[in-house]
């Protein structure tokens, strides 16, 4: 409108704009920003694309200045954040991979947002030229006793394993757990890893003036219209109005998006792709463009469109799915258009790469949006907002919890049967995590998933962590055992850790106290992969998740990739053969009941300070874990976390016929601190007799305690022996119904 | 009574489905088909006039009101 000198705070916001500032959550000083920015009042259209791209989704504003702490250098990194996914490289080959959230979409509709979730970051990984190989995920669900948690539980499963199967993705490990809290706010993370080799990727740069802007995949629907900014925002209990929202996934097109792709990227023929993810056409085409340094020209009469009465706005902003935006060269045209017609998928040149450095966007030969990229991409504002700890998390970190054992058997098949602990087999099932063939060491069978690389003798390790109940006592040490716990879990199949990617679940950073969370748990973020020196290469933000005031725990989802250099030197959790000795190895076993799964079996208040990482003690015992299995030392290994040394042990031997015999008696604490502590960097070995000398040796070259606890058996029973009470009994058929117990 | 529940994805919801019939009809040379949606369609028998628990079933348990609608229709005999 007036293009002569503003006065900012004399513009008069129109109602009509409140309102879609509100639909789009922009404040009332952002509006301004805008004005001020553009010069002018931006029109729909523009300010649709200010929404999306000023989202959290895409522009990290409460995360941007948070998150320039987390190393991102390390020696086996080839492109750290700032891409469609991370990348980290042995030899030729390119590892890449995200962990990405779809948390609101899942808490409206289960299946279909679960479904979409692995979808979207799918084409993450495809975007960089990789072939999807491996996904994780990670979900938290509340109460399931409830019905509608219950729900909840079998939708997102149910839209995981269908789309994962559908695409022939193997979904290889994730983790779930069950905390009231999450009640109305499931998460939902999914992460994909991806290979392709180093000199095949490709970037989301737009490059060269003229080139062309091709659309493909699926048409575009008004599904999803505001999407970006809806998961930025918190949910209400009236979902009513938000159900316009909700993408439907379409697998199928999906596996031909993945086909088309990496065909194209196999013969040359793109310059650049993103997917059309959150904020669809607006965000792919506008980051892709302000990366390279260049503008972009859109014509949306060219886009394929579902229903005829579609506006410029909604084509815009529509999140309708599997679709991808390439930058392709004129000459090159042709030989797409061969592939993409082959593949069946929808198609058509929507634009070029032109030298403005602006978007513009055409829509029946008028000029429906014209705005420097710079604005859009760049100078998105960012806030740290004013933190405050909550005094009553204070509070509860500050009582000691309370342990009292006094039926041992009674508490460990409680332990072992409560959702948090058991087998998650009744979810892994339903999941394909087979397909492809990479698989080596399926779910449930190590810390960590192993997948080998076809055509080397290399494999990777892949794992996926994060103990919220840990964070919500202490953000900053909570992040930190996560971070240890999932490159331990990739050391201890033989793999070195290269890098992690994470994803931030938070309530709203308006809240002191949240904001206060998120700083503490990135800052421990960062002080945990500087220790451990595996750098960051990229990741996710998922705020606002609370309904009606109430949080989740902060949540810090990190997935870790670990190289293998051997793929035939690996080793997993389960014990393989009578008279093996068992071994606990690592720090030594203290009292960390602080937050600990344990206290919730014994009905005890859950309470007091998480665990500590000890760093130099979690990097010799790793350092150690990968000695002794890269040397074969050793038959199995198994990381020690929630519900402490007796899980393990109990996985060593729940699916063999082999048995058990632990002898607490040379352990010096209590057995019940011995059973159920919760201190990290330790772990469960278990070897031959013939290297008990060496093994020794070793660790003590590490500096790290080692102590035969007991050996493996020829039958079909844990005898747990130096309890109170004497010694303890426990045939497999009780472990296994306990362990096997479904949720419901 | 007789009742015939119908239930279709609301109109700005993708039907994957319906998509891809649509594309066998172009396949085939079916190019006067310009829109193809799949639905689903149940035939329920009640004691008496019972169209609260109709409309109370195909909310609840016939239908996912976030993504599908329904029509109720009583049928005679």
């Amino acid at each position: 409108m007036a293009d002569s000198v503003l006065n900012l705070e004399e513009i008069i916001i129109s109602d009509r704009v409140k309102k879609h500032l509100e639909v789009l959550n922009l404040s009332e000083d952002e509006y301004r920003l805008i004005v001020s920015y553009l010069g002018r009042e931006p029109n729909e259209v523009e300010l649709g694309m200010f929404g999306a791209l000023w989202s959290e989704h895409c522009g990290y504003k409460h995360t941007r200045k948070l998150i320039k702490e987390l190393p991102t250098e390390g020696k086996y990194i080839y492109q750290g954040p700032g891409e469609n996914a991370g990348v980290v490289r042995v030899d030729d080959v390119a590892i890449v991979f995200k962990v990405e959230s779809h948390n609101h979409p899942s808490a409206v509709e289960p299946y279909q947002g679960a479904a979409t979730g692995v979808g979207g970051i799918v084409r993450d990984i495809l975007a960089m030229g990789a072939r999807p190989i491996a996904l994780l995920d990670s979900l938290r669900f509340g109460d399931v006793s409830k019905p509608e948690v219950r729900h909840i539980v079998s939708g997102v499963v149910k839209g995981i394993s269908d789309y994962g199967n559908c695409i022939g993705v193997p979904t290889v490990a994730g983790e779930v757990y069950f905390e009231d809290i999450y009640s109305n706010n499931p998460l939902v993370n999914v992460m994909c890893v991806g290979v392709t080799k180093v000199d095949k990727l490709v970037k989301a740069v737009a490059k060269g003036v003229g080139n062309l802007v091709v659309y493909y995949g699926s048409k575009t629907g008004r599904d999803g219209v505001h999407g970006a900014t809806f998961a930025s925002a918190e949910l209400s209990s009236e979902k009513e109005d938000t159900r316009s929202s909700i993408q439907i996934a379409d697998p199928f097109v999906e596996k031909k998006l993945i086909e088309a792709t990496l065909e194209l990227v196999e013969n040359g023929l793109v310059v650049a792709i993103q997917d059309m993810g959150a904020a669809g056409l607006t965000s792919s085409s506008c980051e892709m463009a302000a990366k390279g340094g260049v503008g972009i020209e859109l014509e949306l009469d060219k886009v394929p469109v579902r229903v005829s009465d579609i506006t410029p706005y909604e084509i815009m902003l529509s999140e309708s799915q599997e679709r991808m935006l390439a930058i392709v060269e004129p000459s090159k045209l042709e030989k797409v258009r061969e592939i993409l017609d082959k593949w069946e998928l929808d198609w058509a040149v929507i634009g070029k790469v032109t030298d403005t450095r602006r978007c513009v966007v055409k829509y029946r030969g008028e000029v429906v949006a014209d705005v420097p990229l710079k604005y859009l991409v760049d100078m998105v504002p960012t806030y740290v907002k004013p933190a405050k700890e909550d005094q009553n998390v204070k509070k509860l970190r500050d009582i000691k919890p309370n342990l009292i054992v006094e039926d041992y058997r009674d508490v460990i098949l409680k332990l072992l049967s409560s959702p948090n602990i058991s087998s998650k087999s009744w979810v892994y099932e339903q999941y394909d995590w087979s397909v492809q063939t990479n698989t080596v060491v399926g779910p449930g069978r190590a810390g960590a998933s192993v997948l080998r690389i076809k055509g080397t003798n290399k494999g990777i390790a892949v794992k996926i962590d994060g103990n919220g109940r840990y964070m919500y006592a202490s953000p900053y040490n909570g992040v930190m055992v996560a971070v240890a716990e999932v490159t331990r879990n990739v050391s201890f199949v033989g793999a070195e850790p290269a890098g992690i990617t994470n994803c931030l679940n938070f309530g709203s950073p308006d809240d002191p106290n949240v904001s206060y969370q998120l700083q503490q748990a990135i800052k421990g973020l960062a002080k945990a992969c500087k220790e451990l020196g595996v750098p960051v290469t990229g990741g996710n933000a998922s705020l606002y998740n609370e309904t009606d005031g109430v949080q989740i725990y902060p949540t810090v989802i990190v997935g870790c990739v670990g190289i293998i250099h051997d793929i035939n030197k690996i080793v997993d959790g389960v014990f393989k053969k009578p008279g093996d000795l068992i071994a606990l190895v690592g720090n030594e076993t203290k009292e960390d009941f602080g937050m600990a799964e344990i206290l919730k079996i014994i009905g005890s208040d859950v309470c007091g300070k998480p665990p500590i990482v000890e760093f130099d003690v979690e990097k010799r015992l790793q350092e150690f874990a990968r000695f002794v299995i890269s040397h074969g030392l050793i038959s199995s290994a198994m990381d020690i976390s929630e519900g402490g040394m007796i899980v393990p042990i109990v996985e060593g031997i729940i699916d063999t016929k082999l048995g058990a015999r632990i002898d607490l008696s040379v352990m010096p604490v209590y057995p019940s601190i011995a059973l159920f502590s919760e201190t990290p960097s330790r772990g469960i070995f278990s070897f031959d007799k013939e290297f008990l000398d060496t093994l020794k040796m070793i660790a003590e070259h590490y500096g790290l305690k080692f102590r035969v606890i007991g050996e493996v058996i020829d039958k079909d029973e844990l005898v747990i022996e130096g309890l109170p009470e004497g010694s303890l009994v426990l045939s497999k058929e009780e472990l296994r119904k306990a362990f096997y117990s479904k949720p419901f | 009574m007789k009742y015939k529940v119908t239930v279709f994805l609301k109109e700005n919801v993708f039907d994957p489905q319906g998509n891809s019939i649509l594309r066998v009809l172009h396949n085939l040379g079916y190019n006067d088909v310009t829109n193809l949606r799949v639905g689903k369609v149940f035939f329920i028998e009640t004691n008496g006039n019972s169209k609260e628990l109709i409309d109370k079933i195909a909310y609840e348990i016939l239908s996912n009101p976030v993504i599908e609608k329904y029509t109720i229709e009583e049928l005679n005999g």
